[in-house]
């Protein structure tokens, strides 16, 4: 990670705010449209609050909308999805990147597009789907025993380089024990001609530190990330916001065209 | 396989029928909600007529309809980085175009017609709006889309990856089943675009597309015939593309 993030602004919690207060809320928020913003959505984290369900992607989508009335048409530097995978079937997939594509600007060059899912649940006809809604960038999850078989690794990755992904990654996950990492590292990096090599973190910290590398420090200084779903922490501005974890309070506020966040 | 004369039925200049076409799972149940049909027209701009080098859609233009060609055929078009014209697809009778404009609310690539062609427009946001009559339309449209697009991409896929064989076999056999779907001859049609344009769709110069067409011909796998194709021997061609490092 070139630059770490860290608020300039820590505000104490407080009850969940209505009518006026929320709006007084809301305007504390250092919305500025001139922004870039990344948005990474943690699909890992709706089925950790044990949100997979029919309604989780039309609540998702309320959100997408509820943020990009407050955030305006920004520029959309970088799009990343943890987890994707199997949860979403490929029509939802489709209308999310809709939704998203009709809310924000995406340049078709100027763009981070990332899938982060285990390397087993990259099907072809997934792939081809991911590579034809724009994803540019693939971080394959794959847990450190799995290396003993570096063949059929380097295999599946040269089946996945052929749809053309700009980069392709890979991310160990998780590290219990490093002494043999070091030369498994060496083996799979020469075996698989890899763009990068990530370790052990919590997915969704990967998201963040994965942006951050793409990104100059001058962009970044100019940027917003923005998380979606239950427990998902964004930075607007100098501020960190953290959405509700609890199925109902996240459920109500956006019912109620309030933003998800905890408001203190 | 060798072809039976029976099977040799050419369609030059096909009008495909709406039952037929990959649109319908979206305009057949938009159709079947109208109580006068003819409303069906106000939603649907049915085979609105593009002729040949005629755009149906711009690179960079905002993403507001899908297009399905009733007849005559379309190629897509970007230009590289280095400024040179790049062809994506060819889209025949009963296929769906557009979806490029989907995952960035803008075409990526211009649609040009390669002839004379009848093309039928669904605009995006009538089909929201209708969305809330027929609670089902928005995902069928969605599920659509995905399928569209994940066949587009695996067939650029497997086109890209291999020799120059196997590239234009898997050109033909792609186009013979495309036709078999749309109930036409899959042994015996017309290739609606250049060599020039299908040796910049595959990546191959125009002397290499010619070169190879020849040899299919001289070996009696297929028959060529300026523009019009008659596939001899279905199963060489398979096996051209099934044989690895041919």
């Amino acid at each position: 990670m070139k630059r770490e993030i860290q608020p300039s602004k820590v505000i104490q919690l407080r009850p969940h705010l209505h009518g006026a207060a929320y709006q007084s809320f809301i305007r504390s928020i250092p919305f500025d449209h001139s922004r870039s913003l990344n948005i990474e959505i943690d699909f890992h984290q709706f089925e950790q609050t044990a949100f997979i369900d029919d309604d989780f992607m039309e609540l998702l989508i309320a959100e997408i909308k509820l943020w990009a009335k407050f955030l305006g048409k920004r520029h959309l530097l970088s799009i990343t999805l943890n987890h994707c995978l199997p949860v979403t079937p490929p029509f939802e997939l489709t209308r999310l990147m809709h939704v998203l594509a009709s809310h924000f600007h995406i340049s078709e060059q100027d763009r981070l597009f990332m899938v982060i899912a285990p390397l087993d649940q990259l099907t072809s006809e997934c792939l081809a789907l991911l590579k034809g809604l724009g994803f540019n960038e693939l971080r394959l999850i794959i847990a450190p025993d799995e290396l003993a078989r570096l063949d059929e690794i380097r295999q599946q990755i040269a089946a996945i380089r052929v749809f053309g992904f700009e980069k392709i990654g890979i991310h160990l996950h998780p590290i219990d024990c490093s002494d043999e990492l070091s030369r498994q590292l060496k083996s799979i990096k020469n075996a698989c001609a890899l763009d990068s090599i990530t370790l052990g973190s919590h997915h969704s910290q990967l998201a963040l530190s994965t942006t951050l590398e793409e990104f100059s420090p001058h962009t970044i200084r100019h940027m917003d990330f923005l998380s979606l779903g239950p427990d998902a922490i964004s930075q607007i501005g100098n501020m960190r916001l953290r959405n509700f974890c609890s199925k109902s309070r996240y459920q109500s506020a956006i019912g109620a065209g309030r933003l998800p966040v905890l408001t203190g | 396989m060798k072809i039976d004369a029976v099977e040799r039925k050419c369609h030059a200049n096909h009008e495909v029928k709406c039952s037929d076409c990959r649109l319908a799972a979206i305009c057949l149940p938009i159709s079947l909600e109208l109580e006068d049909i003819n409303k069906l027209d106000n939603i649907i701009q049915r085979g609105r007529p593009v002729h040949k080098g005629d755009r149906v859609y711009h690179a960079g233009e905002e993403f507001k309809s899908v297009y399905a060609i009733r007849s005559g055929a379309v190629k897509t078009v970007r230009n590289t980085k280095e400024g040179e014209e790049q062809i994506t697809g060819f889209y025949l009778p009963g296929e769906i175009l557009g979806m490029d404009g989907l995952a960035t609310n803008n075409h990526t690539n211009a649609a040009i017609a390669l002839e004379t062609s009848a093309i039928c427009e669904i605009p995006f946001t009538r089909l929201e709006e209708l969305s809330a009559k027929l609670p089902n339309l928005q995902r069928r449209f969605f599920q659509l889309m995905s399928k569209e697009i994940t066949q587009d991409q695996e067939l650029i896929t497997l086109l890209s990856k291999n020799s120059a064989d196997q590239r234009i076999v898997s050109l033909l056999l792609s186009i013979s089943s495309r036709n078999a779907q749309r109930g036409l001859s899959n042994v015996d049609f017309f290739l609606p675009m250049s060599r020039s344009d299908i040796g910049n769709y595959l990546g191959l110069t125009i002397e290499t597309v010619s070169r190879v067409f020849s040899r299919l011909h001289k070996q009696n796998i297929i028959t060529l015939d300026k523009k019009h194709v008659l596939i001899n021997d279905m199963d060489e061609l398979r096996r051209i593309v099934t044989t690895p490092d041919r």
